[in-house]
């Protein structure tokens, strides 16, 4: 564990190949450039590695040890050993991917994911949920778009992708973005035009039936009064929340 | 108050405060610790104020409040010194006798004294209380003698010397040396190596640099921060300055869980007080070197103990695990390098600085140095803060220091570092309590939790109750955690209410192994460890949940009806038929026991009764007596024939051995409508009911009876019929016999194998019990001086019939103490009552005799040494004392072991390195056709046992011979009793049946116990409390 | 002309092949004039891509850059950084999509996907070279501010702005602080009155704000009086003026008693703080917050907040609350010391201005001001700080006067006439979608995500608002050989500058009845409604606007036709 010096010319070894990178870059940088295919779910090239959805997990030999690691996230050191597709990788890949079907499973990609990594029915199931909680629109939101419209709200199995306070963003303006790079297309966005009340982030708006995440109460109401909000609405269950 | 401007002055302060001492000088120091807090020590130490300033005594008596002592559970603590006299569990109206007869009159009051609970002696002082005996507090050391919100005290008692000496003595360089060559690793959990930890934060590149205190203690159970914190927060303040001052960090954080609000008070305080003496802010002490704390408070988010999580919550993001690397050493708090340590490693620190390396490593083990502070919970007799050095056996924590197991119950497990830890079974209690030792055998040291698990504990129950914590606690960022814990928390779910599938196992142990290997943080990776860990050494009590639908440990709700019936072998319907005498309805109560037990007079008067230790009564004041309850009613003569079986032409089927286990399977059979024909080699039917058990405790004639009444089902009993060299058994099976059941017992006992065993009167006491009971011929017993060898119920029996024999002395000779014999303790305290001598950790090495015949017997005195598999002491040779027993006769009772040669060579019958049958829990082995049970089977057990095997074999056999789906006979059902559940549970205590004085007993051979009357057994069924009825009232 | 520019293709690590053989298109884009350089790179994002680029840009002196990978959305502003780093103006970095806009979504046919990506990296360059180099604006932020109204919500961000050093001044129409009064609100009040940092000026009401954002120039008078007027100088105004109830009668229920019920109505004098400050009231007067920030960097703040019953009812604790949060809001913004636009806002050409003031008429941000007495009528002048580049002011300009950095008329123009290049020598129907970003071309962009297949006639240009859409630029489209004209704006209601694709539609549908008038057929311009999620919708509406101009057939000014078309630019005076 010393401390790496960035930009370092050194040589890690990928499945067996040498191969010439610098110092901190990740293991999952310096394989996609060389052709090595590891499925991720939550890494983006526009933003910070996240390392949430643990698919893209190699394993790395020091001496007689192996030891599983993010790929997305573990820096290049010099002399690394990386294995992509050893039967460890495998195996914690197919257990990943079954989880995800554990929630997520009328979503084509997953299925079609879960199918190249060899998981079978899911031995365990959750209510079914696009949302698998990559981060990814959360963090486009705020390291591409430059706002914070929607966040990660609670946590554990509550962890849902939020707007502040549940309430229709004002900081939303309505790119898109979010949308743009969800992998599971569990993100729409909805336009609700809400009563003036809804502006005031206070006690009083949690009792309001219609501020929920999607705000579905309020979609009966005529738009284009200049002052529609847009929100974005995770799409998972039964909306309200 | 004056800033100390250099380490003379520090000395100097010292000193005077020193100088101020009085030697001698009474003081009272009450525990201010939140434990006993919350019992009342606030208002007890106002009484004391109050009470002292009414005496005038104000001025001579010093009164504090102090930290923990780390004994909790007997809060308020009360100290007096000089003396150091102890008192627990002290209420206001118990001052002014304090005041006035210990403070004044220096007389003890005895009852607010500790009562060991081994030796049932009072203990006065605090030093001699067991529980801190065997301590070895030295970072605790102050907790409890010092005032936590005065800095002078910690002062005097050489507080901020390391200090002086790290800045002015040392070098960085050296003070990380030092804690290098300590050995101390974090206290937190993960156990690295701090001084390394250090060295890496001190090299890597960036400024500035900062440090971390983690007190976000979020571990159930776990407070040993908080104590130290609460107790002695200067020290914690020391370490971490030291630290700064090695790492070259100007700033440091302590990161306190909101709902220590005393901590985080004094710990506040306490940065205020070193401020203001210089200790804190810039130029400590003169040196030039700087470094400020300030205290951050944690929102309750178990995550946020996590460095990484720790650090986002210290930045005011949410409170989210990041991956490692980059290290916090690399890029930490705002991205420079940090230094996080747990409270307790930051306390350790002081004391490495002022003691030295050396100390601090010969404390502890060859790879970590030092003490480590346990939380000692779970079903222990003393719980509390524990501190003993890293290496300590985990049997020394649970038994020595803990005081063993409550209510005298069985130790099942350990679980370390709850709650991701993992448990570890009784039988590895002499393992060193240390980081990888502990990861070897699948736990992890963790903060420093530690729960007791008695037989009481459902391992699968318990596993289920810290994952759901883990998995409420996930921040749910990464995938295997969020879901993966679900998924097992589910299944587990599943499994404790019957509703587990086969393959559930083999799928938590694959997902619980992916969990560790791929989860982002600590959090995850060590969340399925319970589980794993329970897994590994509890496997059979999952099979039982998901195949059997059964807790063993009768916890989990779904799967248990009543906990009586669950402790049954049998299955009995206890509450049933106990409920049934309630109600005066006695036929009905023998008709509903008769449906899983032929033998409820046999069972009323020598069964174990499992059932009774589980019976929630004891929790008010005694079990309910259901032996007792068995045996009245089936005294009563109500037998009646049962209704004829679906004719009685079925097929035949052959039993082996006419034991309790070879008439039950007879019995169902016969009711199933079979043609059962049973083979007994001794002259007699019952086993070892017949000829093992003393005519005292089970006349043969009420065994005599129970088997006529299934002799009159059509079960055919030829006794004095061996199988073997003349009816070989794979006749048997071409003879028309269309199934087979072998239930032979277990008769022969086992050698002794010491010198002098052939010697004349050396006799088995299988042998001598079945010469008893068959008239046969006996050795000399009357007037004879007797030596009985072991420990169990057959020991105890050939003792007791010795002594009605006419034996002039009778000693038995144990090689444990005898607390751990495993015959039942009525039947020990029976036979000591009619003069048995027991002789506890003595072990026979040789018989010495004369002309052949046996004059005495030279014994090994032992004393209790390491654990053993078991759980229990294991006897080691004191080398020193050995001592010969003049006897006569010697009757050794060490152990029996089936005789089944050449009974089964010809049928091929698997069987086990011990000599018994390999067979599964329904008896069936591995040839088909041939079914076994019994001690055959299991080794010598219970008659209750036995019953239970007899029967589950009758329904096997049934099963083999009519397919899975075969229905079994009509049960007999009676109509529930009533229940009233609002009525309040009877008052009275448990009736006792009359028993002969012990004087008249060894006259003869008459049976000891009577049997209840109907009153009274009426009267003692209503105390029953009917937890059958839990889902429904 | 503009000097040499690097065009960079991603292959984005082989996922654009098939049906795109990245190499054959560098080798393509390689022979073109002007082209300095091309390279091909593995991943464009990646550190490694990002240094190729910039090293190019170093070595070769790059002038202009376009990347040609996947959408701009998520990495144009990594790889604009990097130009950035690399000393070359970011607005002479250009990015256009080949992935999601062509090699995701015609996975089967490799000749037209080939064709198509040569079209969109062709436009991109056209466009990029009509770019001129551009000197963002700032200003710096006064660090003073002003409070208006001494209401709870008012007193309560006075004292929070005081609190954190900065300079107050507190105005207050009526002769004492206090507004609803109330116990909370009198302590408050002498708070404020003893607060060192607060100059209270009571019975005092704006007349009139100059300046701009950053340094406003307020004057304020004694309320009714003449009177000497002061003048504050502030970068932030805080409005918290509440409202006033007024009670209203209401209906008598069956049996019941007449309920007397206050309703609040807006302050009268809201309608002047409006004006001066530029802010929107809705239907009841009150004032609208400010709720589209658009892209944070397009936009600078503006340094006026509105809090409390100011705008809508609010209890005593909403209002605390949000003068709490507006006052952070401010200390932001105040602290910061500058604000700077890196946005492409629109700049006017004094010399062709009328000072007719169409384009302050619709611009949405309130950002164009007329300034009478520089010319025949007077000169319009943007705001750039204000400006939310939609481009409705270029379009609507009858002068060509005023145009739109990054999506100007020659910018459009160009990447118009090179993106239809191919269709002339195609026999295969062109379709031009004009797609606004906030909703027709990013619901391309999602269905190129989602691998959604579409016809490959279709080329796109993205354009900012649907408001940009002129009828020049309508007309130069079929002009320039489309045989279609797709615009795919926000549904209405959602615009994100307002009425712009109100405005978008009413062009086209005037231009539909000319091109009728003219004998063309008005089919051939479509104007669709499409949120930007709305990826299958776009998917739809394509290939039915396709198999229309299929049915249709070539347009009749295709391949240099005289035509109809010709006549139409003939009539509108082209």
């Amino acid at each position: 564990m010393s401390t790496p010096t960035p930009g370092t010319s050194i040589t890690v070894f990928l499945n067996g190949r040498p191969i010439q990178t610098v110092e901190g870059r990740t293991i999952l940088q310096v394989a996609r450039e060389h052709g090595v295919h590891i499925p991720t779910l939550c890494f983006h090239e526009g933003l910070a590695p996240y390392g949430a959805c643990r698919l893209c997990m190699v394993e790395i030999v020091r001496g007689q040890s192996r030891q599983l690691v993010a790929s997305c996230t573990h820096p290049c050191v010099d002399g690394l050993v990386v294995l992509t597709d050893t039967p460890a990788v495998q195996r914690s890949r197919r257990i990943t991917a079954e989880l995800l079907l554990a929630t997520a499973r009328h979503v084509p990609a997953i299925r079609e994911l879960a199918a190249q990594l060899g998981a079978g029915e899911p031995r365990f199931t959750l209510p079914e949920d696009a949302c698998i909680l990559c981060g990814l629109c959360v963090r486009a939101c705020a390291e591409i778009v430059g706002v914070r419209a929607i966040s990660l709200v609670n946590r554990g199995a509550e962890k849902r992708v939020s707007p502040p306070f549940r309430i229709a963003s004002n900081d939303c303006i309505r790119c898109g973005t979010c949308v743009l790079v969800c992998p599971t297309g569990a993100l729409t966005l909805a336009d609700i035009a809400g009563p003036p009340t809804t502006r005031h982030r206070s006690e009083s708006q949690y009792e309001a039936p219609a501020c929920q995440l999607c705000g579905q109460a309020w979609n009966d109401l005529p738009t284009g009064t200049g002052r529609s909000q847009q929100a974005v609405q995770a799409q998972t269950g039964s909306g309200a929340r | 108050m004056t800033r100390l401007a250099s380490a003379p002055d520090l000395a100097a302060l010292r000193e005077m405060l020193t100088a101020r001492h009085e030697p001698g000088r009474p003081s009272i120091a009450i525990c201010g610790g939140t434990g006993c807090r919350a019992k009342g020590s606030e208002e007890v130490a106002g009484a004391f104020a109050e009470k002292l300033a009414r005496l005038g005594l104000s001025a001579q008596v010093t009164l504090s409040s102090t930290g923990c002592h780390g004994f909790c559970e007997r809060g308020p603590v009360v100290v007096l010194r000089p003396q150091g006299v102890f008192y627990q569990s002290v209420r206001v109206g118990d001052v002014p006798e304090i005041v006035s007869e210990t403070l004044l009159a220096n007389r003890l009051v005895e009852r607010l004294l500790y009562t060991d609970p081994v030796s049932g002696r009072r203990v006065a002082f605090e030093h001699d209380v067991p529980f801190y005996r065997r301590q070895h507090r030295v970072v605790l050391d102050l907790n409890g003698l010092i005032d936590p919100t005065s800095i002078l005290d910690y002062v005097a008692r050489g507080g901020y010397a390391a200090l002086a000496r790290a800045l002015c003595e040392l070098t960085p360089e050296q003070v990380i040396a030092e804690v290098t060559a300590a050995g101390l690793r974090g206290r937190g959990g993960a156990g690295f190596p701090t001084g390394q930890k250090w060295r890496l934060c001190r090299e890597a590149s960036g400024h500035p640099k900062y440090i971390v205190c983690n007190a976000d203690e979020g571990d159930p159970g776990a407070y040993m921060d908080r104590s130290l914190m609460e107790g002695n927060p200067h020290r914690v303040l020391e370490g971490m300055i030291i630290g700064a001052y090695a790492i070259g960090a100007s700033r440091g954080f302590v990161y306190i869980r909101n709902e220590y609000p005393l901590a985080v008070r004094h710990v506040a305080h306490a940065i205020e007080q070193a401020r203001a003496y210089g200790l804190l802010g810039d130029d400590i002490l003169g040196t030039g070197f700087g470094f400020s704390i300030e205290v951050r408070l944690g929102g309750g988010a178990f995550v946020c103990g996590e460095e990484t999580a720790l650090m986002a919550s210290i930045e005011g993001r949410p409170g989210e695990p990041r991956p490692r690397p980059p290290f916090p050493a690399q890029s930490g708090l705002w991205g420079k390098p940090t230094n996080i340590n747990n409270v307790e490693t930051w306390a350790n620190v002081p004391l490495i600085v002022t003691r030295g390396a050396a100390w601090f490593k010969g404390l502890g083990s060859e790879a970590s140095g030092g003490t480590k502070i346990f939380s000692l919970v779970g079903k222990v007799n003393n719980t509390g803060l524990v501190e003993v050095p890293i290496g300590t056996p985990l049997g020394e924590i649970i038994f020595d220091i803990g005081g063993g197991i409550r209510g005298g119950k069985a130790l099942k497990a350990a679980q370390l570092g709850v709650p991701s830890g993992g448990c570890i079974p009784s039988e590895h209690l002499n393992v060193p309590v240390d980081y990888d030792t502990l990861k070897s055998l699948g736990a992890i040291m963790g903060s420093g939790g530690l729960v007791v698990c008695d037989e009481d504990t459902c391992m699968v129950d318990l596993a289920r109750f810290f994952l759901r914590f883990t998995q409420e606690e996930s921040c749910g960022k990464c995938l295997p955690c969020r879901i993966g814990t679900r998924a097992m928390l589910e299944t587990l779910e599943r499994i404790c209410t019957g509703r587990g599938r086969e393959g559930d196992i083999e799928y938590l142990e694959e997902l619980g192994g992916e969990i560790k290997r791929s989860a982002l943080c600590g959090l995850g990776q060590t969340a399925p460890n319970p589980v794993l860990t329970s897994i590994r050494y509890f496997r059979s009590e999952y099979e039982a949940h998901i195949r059997d639908r059964r807790c063993p440990a009768g916890v989990c709700e779904a799967l248990v009806r009543a906990p009586c019936q669950n402790a049954c072998p049998a299955e009995m319907d206890v509450p049933g038929y106990v409920s049934l005498v309630g109600e005066g309805r006695f036929e009905e109560a023998l008709a509903l026991m008769l449906e899983t037990n032929p033998f409820p007079s046999v069972c009323g008067r020598v069964c174990n009764h499992p059932c009774e230790a589980k019976c929630r009564r004891a929790q008010l004041d005694e079990p309910v007596a259901i032996r007792q309850l068995k045996r009245f009613v089936a005294g009563q003569g109500l037998r009646r024939p049962i209704a004829s079986a679906p004719g009685r032409d079925g097929p035949r089927v052959a039993i082996i051995g006419a034991g309790p286990a070879g008439l039950t399977c007879a019995f169902f059979l016969a009711r199933l409508g079979y043609r059962p024909t049973v083979f007994e080699k001794l002259p007699v039917a019952g086993g070892m009911l017949a000829v093992g058990i003393p005519e005292y405790r089970l006349p043969k004639a009420v065994l005599r009876e129970e088997i006529e009444h299934i002799a009159a089902l059509g079960v055919e009993i030829r006794t004095n019929t061996p199988i073997g060299d003349g009816i070989r058994p794979a006749d048997l099976l071409q003879e028309g016999y269309r199934a087979l059941f072998v239930a032979t017992g277990a008769h022969q006992s086992r050698r002794l194998a010491i010198p002098g065993e052939g010697l004349r009167g050396v006799v088995p006491a299988t042998d001598l019990l079945r010469a008893v009971s068959l008239g046969e011929p006996l050795p000399a017993v009357a007037g004879a001086r007797v030596a009985v060898i072991g420990g169990g119920n057959a020991a105890v029996d050939a003792a007791r019939t010795a002594l009605r024999l006419g034996a002039r002395e009778v000693t038995l000779l144990y090689r444990r103490s005898r607390a751990d014999m495993p015959a039942l303790p009525e039947e020990i305290e029976a036979a000591l009552a009619e003069g048995v001598v027991i002789q506890e950790l003595a072990s026979p090495v040789a018989i010495i005799g004369g002309n052949g015949i046996v004059h005495g017997i030279e014994c090994q005195r032992m004393r209790p040494g390491p654990f053993d598999r078991t759980g229990r002491r294991q006897p080691v040779p004191d080398p020193e004392v050995r001592f010969t027993l003049a006897t006569d006769l010697v009757i050794a009772a060490i152990g029996q072991a089936p005789d089944l040669s050449p009974l089964l060579t010809d049928l091929g019958v698997e069987r086990r390195p011990d000599g018994t049958i390999e067979a599964d829990a329904d008896g069936r082995t591995s040839v088909p056709g041939v079914f076994a049970g019994g001690d055959a089977v299991t080794g010598p057990a219970t008659v209750i046992e036995a019953i239970a095997a007899g029967r589950r074999a009758a329904i096997a056999i049934h099963r083999y011979l009519q397919g899975d789906g075969a229905s079994l006979w009509e049960p007999v059902r009676p109509a529930p009793a009533a229940f009233d559940p609002e009525a309040e549970p009877v008052p009275y205590g448990r009736c006792r049946a009359e028993e002969l004085p012990a004087v008249e007993r060894c006259r003869g051979f008459a049976e000891v116990e009577a049997s209840l009357g109907a009153e009274a057994a009426q009267r003692e069924a209503r105390r029953c409390l009917r937890c059958d009825f839990r889902d429904r009232g | 002309m503009s000097g040499p520019i690097g065009v960079f293709i991603c292959s984005c690590g082989g996922r654009l092949s098939p049906p795109l053989n990245v190499e054959a298109l560098a080798n393509e884009v390689a022979r073109w004039s002007g082209v300095a350089v091309v390279r091909r790179l593995t991943y464009g994002c990646s550190p490694d891509g990002l240094a190729a680029i910039r090293n190019a840009i170093a070595s070769m002196d790059l002038e202009r850059v376009l990347v040609a990978g996947c959408t701009p959305r998520t990495l144009a502003p990594r790889l604009r950084a990097a130009c950035r780093e690399a000393g070359l103006d970011g607005n002479l970095f250009h990015m256009v999509d080949i992935r999601e806009g062509c090699a995701w979504v015609h996975g089967s046919d490799t000749y037209a996907a080939s064709e198509k990506a040569l079209d969109i990296i062709r436009a991109g360059i056209a466009a990029v070279c009509a770019r001129q180099p551009y000197v963002p604006t700032s200003a710096d932020v006064v660090p003073r501010a002003l409070v208006i109204g001494g209401g709870l919500a008012g007193l309560t961000a006075a004292l929070a702005l005081a609190e954190a050093g900065v300079p107050v001044t507190l105005v207050e129409r009526q002769a004492c602080l206090g507004g609803g009064a109330g116990e909370k609100v009198a302590a408050r009040a002498t708070a404020v009155r003893d607060c060192e940092h607060i100059e209270v000026l009571t019975r005092h009401e704006v007349t009139a704000v100059t300046g701009g954002i950053g340094r406003y120039a307020v004057r304020l008078a004694v309320r009714s009086k003449g009177g000497p007027a002061l003048v504050r100088e502030v970068g932030a105004i805080i409005v918290a003026t509440g409202a006033c109830s007024t009670p209203v009668q209401e209906a008598q229920l069956d049996g019941g008693a007449p309920a007397a019920a206050n309703r609040l109505s807006p302050q009268p004098d809201a309608g002047v703080i409006a004006y001066l400050l530029r802010l929107r009231q809705d239907a009841d007067g009150f004032f609208v917050a400010e709720r589209r920030r658009l892209r944070p960097e397009n936009v600078a703040e503006t340094g006026i907040y509105v809090c409390g019953a100011a705008h809508g009812t609010a209890t005593p604790r909403e209002a605390e609350l949000e003068a709490l949060s507006v006052a952070y809001r401010a200390l932001r913004h105040l602290r910061a010391g500058r604000v700077i636009s890196q946005a492409p806002v629109a700049s006017v050409t004094p010399e062709r201005c009328t000072g007719c003031g169409t384009c302050v008429t619709h611009c949405p941000a309130a950002a164009i001001t007329l300034h009478p007495g520089e010319a025949l009528l007077g000169v319009a002048r943007v705001d750039a700080l204000r400006c939310q580049a939609c481009g409705g002011c270029a379009a609507a300009c009858p002068a060509g006067a005023i145009d739109l950095y990054r999506a100007s008329s020659p910018e459009l123009f160009a990447a118009i006439e090179a993106v239809l290049a191919s269709g002339t020598a195609s026999k295969e129907p062109r379709i031009l979608v004009l797609g606004c970003e906030w909703s027709g071309h990013a619901a391309a962009e999602l269905a190129g995500a989602r691998r959604l297949p579409y016809p490959p006639q279709t080329r796109l240009i993205a354009i900012p608002c649907s408001a940009r859409v002129s009828a020049m630029l309508l007309l130069w489209a079929f002009h320039c050989g489309a045989d279609g004209v797709l615009v795919a704006a926000c549904p209405p209601g959602e615009c994100h500058h307002g009425q712009g694709n109100r405005r978008a539609l009413e062009r086209v549908s005037t231009l539909q009845q000319q091109l009728r008038g003219a004998g063309f057929d008005p089919r051939r311009l479509r104007l669709e409604w499409l949120s930007p999620d709305d990826a299958q919708g776009f998917v739809a509406r394509v290939r039915d606007f396709t198999d229309l101009v299929c049915a249709l057939g070539p347009a009749p000014l295709r391949a240099g036709l005289p035509s109809e078309a010709s006549l139409v630019l003939a009539s509108e005076g082209v």
